[in-house]
């Protein structure tokens, strides 16, 4: 797909859009970035990316090249404002971002583009109902949820725990401790 | 009476503290028995967890849209600067270059030159000034007259190999001024025919 799209094949890059399109947005969210400026940031590392890809070797190092230049992007945007607003960056809320991806958030990042990439590869109503209970930013009620997905309020539990088993199936075995919910 | 197996669907509900009581004492004792299901119940709760700490958030479709655009086929006719040109002006007069010829063309000074371009049956008339001290920008003024058919819209320009493009309008007297620094020019003058628009060429202008 990363090849395809660098010979400026259109289905690939619409692709390799899609599937990253929530982690460069996702970033700039994290640091409270404002709405403008979390745009400004998603539309740079496309744009910048659309020039980089014929010299990304390896497709492996996508999510790597794009989590590190959507930060770096963040840390510039985050600079440009405290210049406009005369104010320090450790006076804002963004006190923690520094130049530098840190190693914690990168691993962070790659957890959740991982996410991102299962709930994708599920699809379907299982994709729509994971996405609706957990990633909404505001909590959505069981029946709206029914009537969203055109199934039986009594429907969402038995649903959602057959999904989640599909999803864990998905995402395989995973190493590190500290994902695990005790 | 047959006892159905654990399935990995009765384990995510008992992972999300769904399963009526019967379930749930059913699952744990399938767990004591099955390393398997021990397994699968951990990479269920390990699904869970990161569901939990999700923090993906759906960009506006209007950005996502705006970067599928960059690649694929233009939705939008090319800009000025992006078209080769249809035709390119000649250069037929420079009171740089001829400072003796009479008339209007040879008040050629130190604080103006004059240039004459020949294109599509008219012609495009230029005046370049000298800089005010110390601000390094030279006002160039000019009027392109061309057959009748052909309206005039706008003249782009770039400075060459910079990419920093800007247009200027051309009024209904085919009237337009510039403002460019020292250095090598690209101009465009782009003009309609009917629906259709042409663009006309300069060569490119040194200036300062």
């Amino acid at each position: 797909m990363v090849l395809a799209a660098a010979k400026g094949d259109e289905r690939a890059w619409r692709k390799l859009v899609h599937q990253y399109k929530r982690l460069v947005y996702s970033i700039p969210r994290s640091y409270r970035l404002s709405d403008e400026t979390c745009d400004d940031v998603f539309q740079t590392i496309f744009a910048t990316l659309v020039r980089e890809l014929p010299a990304i070797k390896d497709p492996g190092a996508l999510t790597k090249w794009l989590m590190t230049s959507t930060h770096r992007e963040c840390w510039k945007a985050a600079k440009r404002d405290r210049t406009h607003q005369g104010v320090s960056l450790e006076q804002t809320s963004r006190a923690d971002l520094s130049a530098e991806l840190p190693h914690d958030r990168a691993e962070h990042w790659e957890r959740q583009q991982m996410l991102d990439t299962a709930l994708s590869n599920l699809g379907g109503r299982c994709e729509r109902l994971l996405r609706l209970l957990y990633l909404s930013a505001v909590q959505i009620p069981y029946d709206q949820i029914g009537e969203t997905l055109g199934i039986a309020v009594g429907s969402v539990g038995p649903t959602r725990a057959r999904c989640l088993a599909k999803l864990a199936e998905a995402l395989g075995p995973l190493d590190d401790a500290d994902v695990r919910v005790p | 009476m047959t006892i159905q197996p654990t399935t990995h669907q009765d384990l995510a509900s008992y992972a999300l503290g769904e399963a009526s009581p019967d379930a749930a004492a059913k699952v744990e004792q399938s767990l004591t028995a099955s390393p398997e299901l021990r397994a699968g119940l951990a990479r269920i709760k390990d699904a869970l967890g990161m569901l939990s700490r999700a923090e993906l958030h759906e960009p506006p479709s209007a950005l996502v849209q705006s970067a599928l655009r960059l690649v694929g086929p233009r939705t939008q006719s090319p800009t000025w600067l992006e078209r080769a040109a249809d035709a390119i002006a000649k250069l037929v007069f420079d009171s740089v270059a001829t400072p003796g010829l009479a008339g209007f063309r040879s008040s050629a000074t130190l604080d103006a030159r004059h240039m004459t371009f020949d294109c599509e049956g008219g012609e495009i008339d230029l005046e370049i000034l000298a800089p005010n001290v110390g601000s390094g920008v030279h006002r160039v003024t000019g009027q392109i007259a061309i057959s009748g058919e052909l309206l005039p819209s706008s003249v782009g320009y770039v400075l060459h190999g910079s990419g920093n493009a800007r247009t200027s309008t051309i009024d209904e007297r085919g009237r337009f001024t510039l403002e460019l620094t020292g250095g090598r020019w690209d101009l465009r003058f782009v003009v309609q025919v009917g629906d259709q628009e042409r663009v006309i060429a300069l060569p490119q202008l040194e200036i300062g």
